[in-house]
């Protein structure tokens, strides 16, 4: 009986501590502005604090403050926020390295990618020659990784509607990967805490 | 097991009994200004909240015994409260967020790697109108003056000769083809493709640095390529081909870059001042190899084969009838040899190498009209007949070993030597330097630094200048120097015990940047102690001193796609030098210089935009006789320049499995077509004056560049425009 208490207190707080993720997870997909990508940093950085195992706070925790630097314009204060991103999926890929999961690899190198990415936007002509080239080679990997992932087709089609053809964008290639993303995006996430941002981004994309 | 359970079952039910609690509270910084976002957590749980645009918070929780609060944000030091029912929070800055303060005084920077640059070595290159010329471009930037008859960085009031050039460390002697009279010439080593790093310093350099009077240009060439690629272009007056060939292992690679330009059909076309025979024609080589050698060593080697050919002929100024002609040819070969590595952790060795070898050869003719050679032995004709046989030799080496200390202190010492060898003499000189750069803390640094130069005695240049950071992120720079530069070879010819020419800066500077905007203003004094007299004997008893201050602006983020700068510099001046009677105004310093650039990129079309605008308030100009004196002297006019470029970006073989890259470039110098006068040149007998202008009203370039590999595009437009 003693035991059935514990074993069911056991679960009662990972449930907590899963809900709570959870709900924070759903509010990533409605975050637009700095201040709710902020809050939502520091609930995941919060997570990631009490559990350091897991990689999915840690990475969510990334994803969040490289959308922070996204929306910087001020390219020192971004930089302090790619750096803070970069700290913590490398955490995560830390993680989830030895298991060797593909489609979370995939995952974090969407957002290591992403992250790059977000030097780059700050400050293109300084970071663009440095931080381009792994931004590129990081989305490479993680679409090897997973062919499927719909976050890592986003992110792909976003870098070639946003660069200008002549520097090798190329908005119907980009306008392809759009559709493929979100036709996998209608796969339904692995849990109700899988990653599952960037639908309603890539949505507004296609329109 | 059964422990370990129980403890979680207590720890349950201690949650559970936890008496739930209201926590409010704000964050703030010492100004009492709200922050934001800030995270608020109860310690050692995954309880907390974020503060609202007021810096307030307010959360439940459940809190049993003693708790503390934490509260981070980015930038900040984080502060650990106990719990209570408000708990407010004053956060500082932290110090360890922010970059090292970068000594700035007296230098501008154009990087691609370092935090300190106000611009990308592409921005200085980009400038309309610059010809691919490095030093043409940072004749945009502040203190340097718009000189449109010569080559050269004329800075705060020095001459073209007084600021020099470096690549990869070491003294580039001969950066320009020989001098055309009346008319500006290129710098040999120009190709944007080279550099990744370049340093204009109007003074108070470092000590790591010698033999510049009043500036430097230190340049860096790029490090290993990453990319194969290949380069052509093609436009009536110019051809370019070029290839970069990174090896399987990316350990290393080589590549070359070949120029060859001749402007005498162009000359025929549009009318010139000038009647060319031959030339202005230009065959520029470039050739570079990168060798990684061991972990941590990188072997960098860059040669460059010039030669350039150029015959004219203008009016005479002593006669009605006869016209003058000049005639030249330069061959020059430079090569560098550059090797950096780690010797051992916060150990670095660079060594680096550069030898040169130039001819140079000179006809002045003078001629009837049936373009036939005359002799008249009378003055002034008497030398107007002349031919020049000019080689030169020069090697230079040296060293500089570095050590990183731990908290960023950084201390730099060497040893350098010079070797010039001609026709009639050798000279050597010799140079050992210290450099101690201390970060006393974050928002301070000190850079100390000693200099000591041989060349017949022995000089002492101390150099020294600070950097600190204002509460309100700007930073305020101060620097002191000496500087010393030895007479050139065909003075110490007549005399070989001259002095080095020696001149004292002081600057002050104020820097902010922020949110993609610059300004920066300095003041500066200068005073020249010894500088070269040839008259009435050949001594260095020439005294001078210059003053003045210089506002830059930059802003790239106030309109999207538009990139723009301005630069005001103001100097009054005074010099004793060469025949110069006593202490005057010197004919290549203009009191106010204002120069504008401003790019923009039209994304629908394809085409990126460019217009740059100088003013140069008017020179003084003098008739200045062989004995020293004054028989006239005047202002000109003032100098009004804008310049126009345009680039078109195509991709023409889009099939191909390495997509091209081409553009179409158009570019017009002086697009107003407005008569500029530099200065006048003056008859023998001062009777009779003739403006000095440019060789015509306006200039135009057309050109089609295509790249594969890489994209090059923007280094086309910018070597070319």
């Amino acid at each position: 009986m003693k035991q059935m208490i514990a074993l069911l207190a056991v679960f009662f707080m990972l449930n907590t501590a899963n809900a709570q993720l959870e709900s924070a997870v759903a509010k990533l997909n409605t975050a637009v502005s700095v201040a709710d990508y902020q809050q939502l940093a520091n609930e995941f950085g919060r997570f990631a604090a009490a559990e350091p195992t897991q990689w999915l706070p840690v990475y969510y925790a990334a994803y969040s403050n490289a959308k922070i630097a996204f929306l910087q314009k001020d390219p020192d204060r971004a930089a302090q926020f790619s750096n803070l991103a970069e700290e913590q999926i490398k955490k995560a890929e830390a993680i989830v390295k030895p298991g060797g999961n593909q489609k979370e690899l995939s995952e974090v190198y969407t957002v290591y990618s992403f992250v790059n990415r977000s030097r780059v936007e700050a400050d293109p002509m300084v970071n663009g020659r440095k931080y381009g080239p792994t931004a590129g080679a990081q989305l490479t990997k993680a679409r090897q990784l997973d062919p499927a992932n719909p976050r890592a087709l986003y992110l792909d089609g976003l870098i070639k509607f946003k660069t200008p053809a002549m520097w090798g964008g190329d908005k119907k290639k980009a306008k392809e990967l759009f559709e493929q993303a979100l036709k996998q995006f209608e796969v339904k996430p692995a849990s109700a805490v899988a990653p599952q941002w960037g639908r309603a981004d890539c949505e507004k994309m296609i329109q | 097991m059964k422990t370990s359970l129980m403890l979680c079952l207590l720890a349950v039910l201690a949650f559970n009994n936890a008496t739930a609690q209201r926590i409010i509270g704000s964050v703030k910084d010492k100004n009492n200004q709200p922050l934001e976002g800030a995270s608020i957590s109860l310690k050692g749980s995954t309880q907390g909240t974020s503060t609202d645009s007021a810096g307030n918070f307010s959360f439940e929780a459940n809190v049993t015994g003693e708790l503390f609060l934490v509260a981070t944000y980015m930038g900040y030091k984080p502060k650990i409260l106990p719990v209570a029912r408000e708990v407010h929070f004053i956060l500082v800055k932290d110090p360890a967020t922010l970059d090292p303060v970068v000594i700035s005084a007296g230098s501008f920077e154009a990087s691609d790697k370092s935090k300190g640059a106000v611009m990308t070595a592409m921005d200085v290159i980009s400038v309309p109108g610059n010809g691919g010329d490095v030093a043409n471009a940072v004749r945009t930037l502040p203190g340097a003056q718009q000189i449109g008859e010569r080559e050269g960085l004329f800075v705060r009031g020095g001459s073209g000769e007084e600021t020099r050039q470096f690549v990869d460390g070491v003294l580039v002697n001969r950066p320009y083809y020989v001098t055309l009279p009346g008319l500006p010439q290129y710098n040999r080593i120009s190709s944007p493709f080279l550099f990744e790093g370049i340093v204009f310093s109007s003074g108070g350099y470092s000590a790591l640095y010698g033999q510049g009077l009043s500036g430097a240009l230190v340049m860096e060439s790029t490090g290993m390529h990453d990319k194969s690629s290949a380069v052509i272009g093609l436009s009536p007056m110019l051809a370019v081909a070029g290839m970069q060939k990174v090896a399987k292992d990316k350990r290393s690679s080589w590549g070359f870059y070949s120029r060859y330009m001749n402007n005498n059909a162009y000359t025929k076309v549009i009318p010139q001042e000038q009647d060319f025979a031959a030339g202005p024609a230009y065959l520029m080589n470039d050739l570079n190899v990168r060798v990684k050698t061991g972990k941590t060593g990188l072997l960098k080697v860059y040669a460059n084969f010039g030669y350039n050919k150029t015959d004219f002929t203008k009016e005479d100024i002593d006669s009605t009838t006869l016209r003058k002609r000049f005639a030249a040819e330069d061959r020059n070969l430079y090569v560098n040899i550059s090797h950096r590595s780690q010797l051992a952790k916060n150990w670095q060795l660079d060594l680096a190498a550069a030898y040169n070898h130039n001819t140079t050869d000179i006809r002045n003719n003078l001629l009837d009209a049936s373009k036939a050679e005359v002799i008249i032995p009378d003055t002034p004709y008497a030398n107007k007949n002349q031919h020049l046989k000019l080689g030169e030799d020069f090697f230079t080496g040296r060293f500089v070993l570095s050590h990183y200390f731990a908290g960023h202190h950084v201390l730099k010492a060497g040893a350098e030597y010079q070797f010039t060898h001609d026709r009639l003499m050798d000279d050597q000189f010799y140079a050992s330097f210290a450099e101690f750069e201390w970060r006393l803390a974050r928002n301070l640094a000190l850079r100390t630094g000693l200099r000591l130069e041989y060349s017949r005695e022995v000089y002492l240049a101390p150099r020294i200048s600070m950097a600190y950071r204002l509460p309100n992120g700007a930073s305020l720079n101060a620097a002191y120097g000496i500087f010393y530069q030895k007479p050139e070879n065909r003075y110490l010819l007549d005399n070989n015990n001259l002095p080095q020419a020696k001149a004292t800066h002081y600057i002050l500077n104020y820097l902010q940047r922020a949110n993609g905007r610059l300004f920066r203003a300095e003041v500066f004094y200068k005073q020249y102690d010894r500088l070269l007299k040839t008259l009435p004997t050949l001594n260095m008893n020439g005294t001078g001193a210059a003053k003045g201050f210089e506002l830059f602006w930059r802003d790239k983020s106030s309109v999207k796609t538009l990139d723009y700068w301005v630069s005001y510099s103001y100097v009054a001046t005074k010099r004793d030098h060469l025949e110069f009677p006593y202490q005057m105004e010197p004919s290549f310093t203009a009191p106010h210089t204002l120069s504008v650039v401003a790019r923009r990129f039209i994304e629908p079309i394809r085409t990126s935009a460019g217009i740059s605008y100088a003013f140069a308030a008017g020179r003084p100009y003098y008739d200045l006789t062989s004995y020293g004196k004054i028989r006239d002297q005047g202002t000109t006019r003032s100098y009004n320049v804008v310049n126009l470029s345009l680039a078109h970006m195509v991709t023409l073989f889009p099939k191909w499995k390495e997509k091209d890259f081409t553009v179409i470039a158009f570019g017009v110098n002086n697009v107003l077509g407005t008569k500029q006068v530099f200065g006048y040149e003056y008859s023998y007998n001062g009777m009779h004056k003739m403006p000095v202008t440019l060789p015509a009203a306006r200039s135009f370039f057309l050109g089609i560049f295509m790249s594969l590999g890489i994209d090059r595009t923007e280094d086309f437009l910018n070597d070319n425009l």
